[in-house]
């Protein structure tokens, strides 16, 4: 059987199994029952070797029981042995009614709906069709490299007790790896895509080597203080993925913990040059959330400058009695964008002029959210450029910056050219999804250690 | 799974199956109302070879014989397919045989109803956070995690360690809103080996108390001045910067480059074993996995290593590292039984345990009197440090003037910032037993692919002298 049949079965034996789950409910309760799956190969290297190599197949549901004003999750794994697994959905079905019974209200309580039914299976091969070890690391065998590669398929499913279905499979690869130098200076990339491409593969690693090079050049010992800054695309990146962490979403904020609240209130302005969308045709993760519910193509969350919404669930609508615009339970942002600007690629060193070139950047935090300030340190290829030259290398800097600042009075200007960023996060699973950045120029971003 | 594993037919140097079931219940109340409840039961198997100095992982959730052999044949089947670009070739002792068993060491175990009695008093522990006059309030939370874990490890040289642990957040906390400017205060977060009686209803009342005063407190505050003047931090701090600028750089892993494309590099090199001073001579550093009720404690660890207290660091130099006996060959470095992993579908890697920094002489009174100038942090609320462990930033609730040898105005967004050696050999005093709290972290992130892992920290409070703190604002 191939891989996609196999898929094909598992979507047919989840809505089977959701179906039986849900005949089994009682008058005034209802069902909304979540499906995650994987099968994936991960290999960990460094020093262009191999360090683990590890298989992982895993398949889970989560059902997600209301009755009584009362909302209760249960998940478990999959066997995909029907007895075993209705048996155990059935244990749960008599807990949660045990549980709805003894505890204490729900802050909100949202009903299942039923919908229009989706199915997307993106056919791929990922790297199926190569001997991965082989393929990437031969040609690194001139070089120390350390990072993992990932492929296989992951799957995500909803069935509700209205009858509604959705399914997402996705068959993708990344390697997200760092290349070292004699002098332990690194360079950071990514190959990532649906179906392996040795020359693309071969280009993205040498576009590395290349700019490792420049890693061998005498370090410069940058002073902290505020110094014309360029923010790469993998930088704006991780700067995204921190805004997506509490700041724009309406649970915060109505809940104190918002770094957008100021914003919000019409008391601190953001760049007319800044607009952030929700855009799910970057064709990486679902358009329907965990409660089967699906959003828009495209949300405009910033529109030059100006917040135009939240991020709010449905949860939080029904709490706060304020329009859904269908975000997750965790309002964090899903398929994020950021619009281009007008600055060529060619350009940036020229436009930069004197200042810090920075590749990437590692473990933000808000410092003070209420001024939407965040601190982080600058990480692998990062360059100190004089009159639109690289000089050297730098030596690691803190930076602590409020956005209002930096994509605020001080952005520059955005590049015309994005770069995807996958998600490349495992914790417990395999994420979905990911980002479109363009680099940013930032006329004094603050360093301070 | 006893029997599973004697029927297994494995080609292999050497085998090991580690079955883990996992129950995890997360609550969380807000505003006297159930804020959300989850109970996720995972039950997995990792089956793990070495074939020709390679070890090999596949993990599954299917739990029948067919499919745990399977798992097997694919893991002999990757490690030989692999052999030529293998990083190092392992002998096989660092699989040691385990036999024994291990149980949290709680009071008053879990049972099908604990959790009702546990969000009563979280209900209740919200109606206790309170405010006063102009002051908004914004959210009261109270949340907690009960995971209870029964594993099992079984080797083909013999090993059978059976273990379960109970491990346990308390988190309470709330926000407020003053003239324009929100903040928060928390209990710092409690983490820990401990049953149904740390959820006593008294104590969090007490608990919310407490921070309701003191958030009314840094609500009416000034901002944090800048400058350099002496710190003291509380155990709800302390544990953090311990975590942070003494377990990470410590991880042999990273000093052999394993972690340099997620996690980071490490300042220290394999050379400043037994010769770096780390701190001051009033640091001492331990890897204990023997103190019953915290976090990470355990006999054997996942690659079946005996657990034993060790110094890491003593009178401030540097004497070993935490690394596993994989890490240890590697490296040539003394380390101690860190080999862990997050659950059965991910390989185990070095990791913290628990990291504690054993006790001073001085009383709280000792380190206010002996400060003309200085600080007093409680309870982080901001982390940040640089993917070598050196340059590092962190943020607390609530901060508290120390002048003349006396404690005098409370101020709001203090934070700091140093370097990892020369900060910790500002430490100038070190508290005493009436000053160390258990604590820890149950999400310390790293490696690829990622896990998070249960972290423990036993410390006292402590006095570090002229360092850079500063407050909010854009």
């Amino acid at each position: 059987m191939s891989l996609f049949d196999q898929i094909r079965k598992q979507e047919k034996y989840f809505y089977t199994l959701g179906e039986k789950v849900v005949n089994a409910l009682e008058s005034e309760e209802h069902l909304t029952i979540s499906f995650s799956g994987e099968e994936t190969q991960f290999y960990r290297f460094n020093k262009s070797k191999l360090r683990q190599a590890t298989n992982v197949s895993q398949n889970s549901i989560e059902l997600d029981f209301i009755k009584n004003k009362r909302s209760i999750s249960k998940s478990l794994n999959l066997s995909f042995n029907e007895s075993t697994d209705l048996n155990m959905c059935l244990e749960l079905l008599k807990e949660c009614r045990l549980d709805a019974d003894n505890l204490p209200e729900s802050q909100s309580i949202v009903l299942p709906q039923a919908g229009t039914d989706s199915c997307q299976i993106i056919e791929t091969a990922a790297a199926s069709n190569i001997d991965v070890t082989a393929e990437v690391l031969t040609p690194l065998q001139d070089v120390d490299m350390a990072g993992i590669f990932v492929t296989g398929p992951v799957s995500e499913g909803v069935y509700n007790s209205k009858g509604l279905k959705h399914w997402f499979t996705s068959n993708s690869f990344y390697f997200d790896y760092s290349l070292y130098s004699a002098k332990q200076k690194a360079v950071k990339n990514c190959y990532a895509g649906s179906n392996w491409e040795t020359k693309k593969y071969l280009a993205n690693i040498e576009t590395s080597k290349k700019l490792l090079e420049k890693m061998d050049l005498p370090v410069v010992d940058v002073k902290p203080g505020a110094h014309r800054t360029y923010l790469a695309p993998g930088a704006v990146s991780e700067i995204l993925s921190t805004m997506s962490w509490g700041s724009l979403s309406m649970a915060a904020f109505k809940q104190g913990y918002c770094a957008f609240a100021k914003l919000k209130e019409g008391k601190e302005k953001l760049s007319p040059k800044l607009s952030l969308q929700e855009n799910f045709e970057l064709g990486l993760s679902p358009k329907f959330n965990s409660l089967g519910e699906v959003s828009e193509n495209k949300l405009n969350i910033i529109e030059n400058g100006e917040l135009k919404t939240l991020l709010v669930s449905s949860e939080s609508a029904a709490e706060f009695e304020v329009p859904s615009n269908q975000a997750n339970n965790h309002e964090m942002l899903r398929s994020p964008v950021i619009k281009p600007g007008s600055l060529s690629h060619e350009d940036i060193l020229k436009e930069l002029g004197t200042g810090l070139y920075l590749s990437n950047l590692h473990y933000l935090n808000w410092s003070d959210r209420m001024s939407a300030k965040i601190t982080g340190m600058t990480r692998f290829a990062c360059f100190w450029v004089e009159d639109g030259e690289i000089v050297g290398p730098i030596k690691d800097l803190r930076f602590d910056e409020s956005l209002y600042n930096c994509f605020g009075s001080e952005l520059s200007d955005f590049t015309k050219e994005s770069e995807i960023n996958p998600n490349t996060m495992t914790y417990d699973r395999r994420y979905i999804g990911g980002s479109s950045t363009p680099g940013a120029l930032i006329n004094k971003f603050n360093f301070t250690l | 799974m006893r029997d599973i594993f004697k029927k297994l037919n494995v080609k292999a140097d050497w085998w090991g199956l580690r079955h883990i079931n996992q129950t995890q219940t997360s609550l969380s109340v807000r505003d006297e109302k159930l804020d959300g409840i989850n109970k996720s039961y995972d039950n997995g198997v990792m089956a793990e070879v070495l074939v020709n100095g390679q070890f090999s992982f596949v993990a599954t959730n299917d739990l029948i014989f067919d499919s745990i052999q399977r798992a097997f044949d694919k893991a002999v089947e990757q490690a030989e397919k692999n052999e030529k670009w293998n990083l190092y070739k392992f002998s096989g002792e660092q699989r040691p045989r385990a036999v024994g068993k291990y149980s949290s060491a709680v009071k008053t175990k879990f049972d099908s109803s604990s959790i009702y009695e546990i969000a009563d008093n979280l209900v209740n522990a919200t109606k206790f956070m309170t405010v006063s006059g102009d002051t908004q309030l914004m959210s009261r939370s109270a949340r907690t995690i009960v995971s209870e874990t029964e594993s099992l490890f079984l080797s083909s040289n013999g090993s059978d360690y059976h273990q379960n642990l109970t491990q346990c957040t308390l988190d309470l906390s709330m926000a407020a809103s003053l003239a324009g400017d929100n903040q928060t205060r928390s209990n710092g977060g409690q983490v820990g080996q401990f049953g149904l009686e740390y959820f006593n209803k008294d104590s969090l009342k007490k608990q919310s108390m407490e921070i309701s005063q003191e958030l009314a407190e840094i609500l009416n505050a000034e901002n944090c001045p800048s400058g350099n003047r002496d710190l003291m931090i509380t155990p709800d701090q302390m544990y953090l910067q311990v975590h942070e600028s003494i377990g990470h750089p410590l991880e042999l892993d990273r000093i052999l480059g394993d972690e340099r494309n997620y996690a980071g590099w490490s300042f220290i090199n394999k050379e400043d074993f037994g010769s770096l001073q780390y701190g001051s001579d009033l640091l001492n550093v331990t890897f204990d996995p023997t103190i019953s009720s915290e976090l990470a404690s355990y006999e054997f660890d996942d690659t079946g290593a005996k657990a034993e207290k060790k110094y890491l660091i003593k009178e401030g130099k540097l004497v070993a590292g935490i690394g596993s006996l994989e890490s240890q060959e590697r490296l040539g470095v003394d380390g101690v039984s860190c080999a862990r992993m997050q659950n059965w579908n991910r390989p185990p890697i070095d990791r913290m345990a628990n990291i504690n920094v054993e006790v001073g002489t001085s009383t709280m009174d000792d380190m206010i009197s002996s400060t003309e100038k200085g600080i007093l942090m409680k309870a982080n609320k901001s982390w940040s440090i640089d993917d070598y462990r050196d340059k590092f930033q962190f943020g607390c609730e609530y901060g508290r003037l120390i002048e003349n040898g006396r404690l005098t105005k409370v101020v709001k967004n203090p934070n700091y910032r140093g370097q990892c050696t020369p900060f910790w050999k500002n430490l100038k005093m070190l508290g005493d037993e009436s000053t160390m709290e258990i604590s820890g972290s149950f999400y310390c992130g790293k490696g690829e692919p990622n896990q998070v892992i249960r972290v423990g920290h036993a410390v006292p409070t402590a006095l570090f002298s002229n360092i850079e703190v500063f407050g909010g604002g854009k």
